[in-house]
C-alpha cells in the first residue's frame, strides 16, 4: 500500500534529531550559556614586540638600543549560566611584563591586573541561528601605583555581541562579533572601543577539530598622549590584531585552543606578536 | 616370505591404518562435536538477487564476529559481468568486535546498464569468507520521444501569496521543429471546484527555453490547487501545484463539540484508574553510547503497551535529560531510537495495535483507523491518545528525565498524536507535528482518498452506521479541536501538495493554536517534510529547553 510507505517515510524523516550549536568558540560570544554550566578557561599567553607605532601610525619603528618588550600572561576566565537568560562572567589576569634595552637595566613588573566581573543577558535570536547578547562588565584594579600593570582605575563596559552557526563548504561554521564601549573613571581615564570578530569552521564531522580566524582591536582615547613601550600603560592608542586559532576537543568537557596573532596596524602602541594556549573545561551542574 | 608372514603384514597394515584413521578422526572430532569454531558472519543488504539500481548500486555488508578478540582485516568486493569480465573492485579495512555487529557501506561507482555479480570477501587473520549477490543496473533511460519540457516556478518560496498568485512557466522543445502550443492553467478549490482558468497560444522554438509569466487573478483567502498544462498537437503534459492566499485567515466551518474537553477529562480519569505496572528492562546496545530500555506499561482498558527509552551514557552525577517522546506514523512499528545527542533521552512509543504493542489489538493495517469507529468511547484512537498520556506518566516516574522538558513529536498519524496529546496533557512543553492527519475531519470527504476509503468500507459493514454518525464521533478526534487546547510551543509542518493531510486542513488546525507557534511550509512536497523542518525543530527545542 503506497500510503503506508509514505507514512513510514514521513515518520523516519520526522523522528530525526539534529544536534545544533556544537561548533563554537569557547567564550565571549553572543551565544547564551546553558543554565548550570560552568565554563573554566585558564590560559597562558606570550606577547613580544621589538617595534612600535608612534603617534603618526605606520610604519612601525624598532625600539632603539635593541629594545624589546615581552609580557607573559596567565588569565583565569570563567562563565556560569545562572538561568536561561543570565550568565555570570569573570576574568582574572596575571602578567609579567618587562622591557629590555642595551642602554637601560631591565625592570620587570608582575602582578594581578584588572579583575573583570560581568553579567551577560541573552537578548534575542533570529530563527535560532543568530543570537544576541548584552554584557555589562565592571573593571577593578587589583594593584596600586604600578602603571606597568594598568591604569589603576575602575571602569565599566557595555558590550553587544552577536553569534551564529550554520554550514558552509560542507562543514559546520560559526561566527562571533562583538563591540564594547569601556570607560575608565579616573583622571584622564580613557574611553575605549573594543571590537572583535571571529569566523570558525570545523575540520571534521565529529566537531573535534576546528580552525578560527579572529580580527580584534582596541581604539583608546585619552587626553594623556604619553607613549610607553609597556602596552598596559598607554591611554591614547589603537591597534588591530589578526589571529588564527586551532581548537581540539578531547572530550565533551575538555578542549584546547592554540592561538597565534599579530598586530597589523596601530598607533602609539607596540607592534607585536602573540601566542596563547587556552584550556577549556565545561562542567554541567544541572 | 611365508603366507603367515604375508597375512601378518597385511593385518598389521590394516591395524595401523585403522589406528591412524582413528587418530586423525580423534584429532578433528572433539572440536566438531563440542564447539563450533569462531566465525565472522557476513550478511549483505540488499540480499534479494537482481535488485535493480538506476545507475549506482549500494550495498551494506553486516559483520558479526563470534571471535572473543577484536579482529582487523579487509573487506573487498569484485564486480563481474555475465561473461566474467571484471567491472570494478574496492577494498576497505575493517575491524570487528565480538558481540556487536557492524555495517560497512559500499557505494558502487556508476556502471553501464546490465546484469552483474558482486562478491564480497572478508579476510582476517585465520579467517576468510565470501558472500555474493547479483544486481542489475538499469542505466540512464534515453527517451526517444519528442517532448515539451516544462518547469513551473511559483513567485513565492512557500507558495503563499498576499493577493495574487503568480508563476513563471518555462518550456523547451525537443521536437525537430517549432511547435504551436497552448499553455493554460486551471485553479480549483481543494475539493476540485473550478475557480479560474486561462490559456495562451504560443509557438515553442527548437532551441533554448521560453519563459511565460502568469499572474492569477485575485481569489478569496484560502488554499487552492493549480494545474498548468502544455498542449501541442500530439502531446499534453500537466504540472500540479497548490497555493495559498492569506491562509492565516482559514478557519474551519465546523465547531468543536461542547463537551470535547469533558470527553477527554473522562478518558484521562479512566486512565488514572489503570495501574501502570511499569516494567523497564535494559537491553544490549551495540550501536552507540546510549543505554537502551524496553518499557512496558498498562494503559486504558488494561491494554499492555510498549516502547523504548534510550538515554545517553554519562558520568555526570545526577544528570537529567530532556525527553523526546517519539510518536508513530500509521502502523509504523517503532524501535529504539539512537543518536549521539548527549542531552536528549528518546522515548519511542508503540501505541496499542502498533509495533510490539499488539497483544490485544492486532488488526489489518486498513482496519486500524476504523476500529470501533461507531462508538467514540471505544474508538481505537481514544485508547491510542491515552497511551501517549501514559507515556508521559512514565516519563514523570523517571528521576533522570526532565519533567519540564518534554517534546512530543511525530509525522502523519504521529503528528496528529502529538497535537492530541499536547491538547489533553499540559505536562508536555513542546509540540512538533509534521503533516498531521485527521484535521478538520468534516472536510475530509471529496478532498482525500484515505482514510475515507476505509471509512466508507467500514460503514457498509456496520448496519445503521452512517457517515454523519462517523463524523459526529470523529469530532472528538479532530486535530483542530485539540489545537485550541494546546498551551505549549508548537511547530507544524505541511506539504502544499499533501493529499493525506491537505494544507487547508493543517491550516485549519494551525490557526486554532493560540500559543507560541511556527509553521513551515514545503511548497513542492506532498505527505512529507524537508530537512529544514528537523533543523528548525532541533534549534527551537534546544532554545526552549535552554540546551545552549
Amino acid at each position: 500500500m503506497r500510503l503506508l510507505k509514505t507514512f513510514t517515510k514521513t515518520l523516519l524523516i520526522t523522528l530525526t534529531l539534529f544536534i545544533g550549536l556544537q561548533s563554537r568558540s569557547y567564550a565571549d560570544g553572543g551565544f547564551p550559556v546553558r543554565p548550570g554550566r560552568l565554563l573554566l578557561a585558564p590560559s597562558v599567553s606570550y606577547f613580544f614586540a621589538n617595534s612600535a607605532w608612534d603617534t603618526t601610525g605606520m610604519p612601525a619603528k624598532r625600539y632603539p638600543n635593541n629594545g624589546k618588550y615581552s609580557s607573559v600572561g596567565v588569565t583565569f576566565y570563567g562563565e556560569y549560566g545562572i538561568s536561561r537568560n543570565w550568565a555570570a562572567v569573570v576574568s582574572l589576569p596575571f602578567v609579567y611584563n618587562s622591557f629590555t634595552a642595551s642602554n637601560i637595566p631591565s625592570k620587570p613588573s608582575s602582578g594581578l591586573t584588572d579583575l573583570e566581573t560581568g553579567i551577560r543577558y541573552y537578548l534575542a535570536n533570529i530563527d535560532f541561528i543568530y543570537y544576541f547578547s548584552l554584557q555589562g562588565t565592571a573593571v577593578t584594579p587589583l594593584y596600586t601605583n604600578d602603571r606597568a600593570l594598568g591604569y589603576g582605575e575602575e571602569g565599566g563596559e557595555l558590550k553587544l555581541a552577536v553569534s551564529g552557526s550554520g554550514n558552509m563548504f560542507g562543514r559546520s561554521i560559526y561566527f562571533n562579533a562583538s563591540d564594547g564601549y569601556r570607560q575608565y573613571f579616573g583622571t584622564n581615564g580613557p574611553w575605549q572601543n573594543r571590537y572583535s570578530g571571529t569566523f570558525g569552521i570545523t575540520l571534521d564531522d565529529d566537531f573535534q577539530n576546528q580552525l578560527s580566524v579572529t580580527g580584534s582591536g582596541i581604539l583608546s582615547r585619552s587626553t594623556d598622549k604619553t607613549f610607553s613601550p609597556i602596552l598596559e600603560a598607554n591611554k591614547d592608542y589603537s591597534f588591530f590584531e589578526l589571529s588564527l586559532s586551532y581548537g581540539h576537543t578531547f572530550t565533551d568537557e575538555f578542549s584546547l585552543f592554540a592561538t597565534a596573532g599579530k598586530f597589523l596596524t596601530g598607533y602609539n602602541t607596540s607592534a607585536g606578536n602573540l601566542f596563547s594556549l587556552a584550556f577549556i573545561y565545561r562542567l554541567d551542574y544541572k | 616370505m611365508t603366507n603367515f608372514s604375508k597375512k601378518f603384514i597385511v593385518i598389521l597394515c590394516l591395524v595401523l591404518a585403522i589406528c591412524g584413521l582413528q587418530r586423525t578422526f580423534a584429532q578433528n572430532q572433539p572440536i566438531e562435536s563440542t564447539k563450533k569454531p569462531p566465525v565472522i558472519q557476513l550478511a549483505m543488504s540488499p540480499e534479494t538477487p537482481d535488485t535493480v539500481f538506476s545507475a549506482n548500486a549500494y550495498f551494506t555488508v553486516n559483520l558479526l564476529s563470534t571471535f572473543t578478540a577484536d579482529k582487523s582485516g579487509t573487506l573487498s568486493y569484485v564486480i563481474t559481468g555475465k561473461d566474467g569480465k571484471k567491472f570494478g573492485a574496492d577494498t576497505k579495512h575493517i575491524k570487528v568486535t565480538s558481540v556487536c555487529p557492524i555495517d560497512y557501506a559500499f557505494s558502487i561507482p556508476s556502471m553501464p546498464g546490465g546484469s552483474y555479480k558482486i562478491n564480497f570477501t572478508l579476510t582476517a587473520p585465520g579467517f576468510q569468507d565470501t558472500i555474493s549477490n547479483t544486481f542489475i543496473i538499469k542505466g540512464q533511460e534515453v527517451r526517444q520521444d519528442s517532448v515539451i519540457n516544462m518547469t513551473l516556478t511559483p513567485h513565492s518560496e512557500d507558495g503563499v501569496f498576499a493577493t495574487n498568485a503568480s508563476y513563471t512557466l518555462s518550456v523547451s522543445n525537443t521536437f525537430p521543429s517549432a511547435q504551436p502550443a497552448t499553455l493554460s492553467y486551471l485553479v480549483t478549490t481543494m475539493t476540485g471546484k473550478k475557480v479560474k482558468a486561462d490559456s495562451i497560444h504560443v509557438k515553442i522554438g527548437t532551441s533554448g527555453v521560453s519563459n511565460y509569466d502568469f499572474n492569477i487573478p485575485a481569489v478569496k483567502p484560502g488554499l487552492y490547487k493549480i494545474n498548468f498544462m502544455v498542449s501541442v498537437p500530439d502531446y499534453t503534459d500537466t504540472t500540479r501545484k497548490a497555493f495559498g492566499i492569506k491562509p492565516q485567515l482559514v478557519r474551519s466551518q465546523h465547531a468543536k463539540p461542547a463537551d470535547f474537553e469533558a470527553f477527554w477529562q473522562q478518558a484521562k480519569a479512566e486512565l488514572a484508574k489503570v495501574k501502570p505496572e511499569y516494567k523497564v528492562t535494559e537491553i544490549a546496545n551495540c550501536k552507540d553510547n546510549r543505554r537502551v530500555f524496553q518499557v512496558e506499561m498498562k494503559s486504558l482498558d488494561g491494554l499492555v503497551i510498549r516502547g523504548f527509552l534510550t538515554e545517553p551514557k554519562t558520568h555526570i552525577k545526577n544528570k537529567k535529560f530532556a525527553v523526546l517522546l517519539g510518536l508513530p506514523g500509521y502502523q509504523v512499528p517503532l524501535g529504539p531510537m539512537y543518536g549521539t545527542d548527549p542531552d536528549i533521552a528518546i522515548f519511542t512509543l508503540n501505541i496499542r495495535g502498533n509495533g510490539n504493542s499488539r497483544d490485544v489489538i492486532n488488526v489489518r493495517r486498513e482496519s486500524y483507523i476504523v476500529l470501533n469507529l461507531e462508538d467514540k468511547n471505544r474508538y481505537v484512537l481514544r485508547g491510542a491518545i491515552m497511551d501517549c498520556v501514559r507515556a508521559v506518566d512514565f516519563i514523570y516516574t523517571r528521576p533522570e528525565l526532565r519533567h519540564d522538558n518534554i517534546i512530543a513529536a511525530g509525522g502523519s498519524l504521529g503528528g496528529f498524536l502529538a497535537l492530541a496529546t499536547c491538547g489533553v496533557d499540559p505536562r508536555i512543553s513542546f509540540c512538533s507535528a509534521a503533516n498531521p492527519i485527521l484535521c478538520d475531519v468534516r472536510n475530509l470527504p471529496h478532498e482525500v482518498d484515505w482514510p475515507l476509503i476505509d471509512i466508507n468500507e467500514y460503514i457498509q459493514t456496520r448496519p445503521g452506521l452512517t457517515m454523519a454518525k462517523v463524523m459526529d464521533n470523529l469530532d472528538y478526534f479532530d486535530g483542530k479541536n485539540f489545537a485550541s487546547d494546546i498551551k505549549c510551543k508548537t511547530l507544524v509542518g505541511l506539504g502544499m501538495l499533501d493529499n493525506i493531510a491537505p494544507p487547508d486542513h493543517v491550516y485549519a488546525a494551525y490557526n486554532e493554536l493560540t500559543t507560541d507557534k511556527h509553521l513551515i511550509i514545503f511548497r513542492d512536497l506532498a505527505h512529507e517534510i524537508g530537512r529544514w523542518y528537523n533543523v528548525y525543530e532541533g534549534r527551537w527545542m534546544r532554545d526552549t529547553f535552554a540546551l545552549f
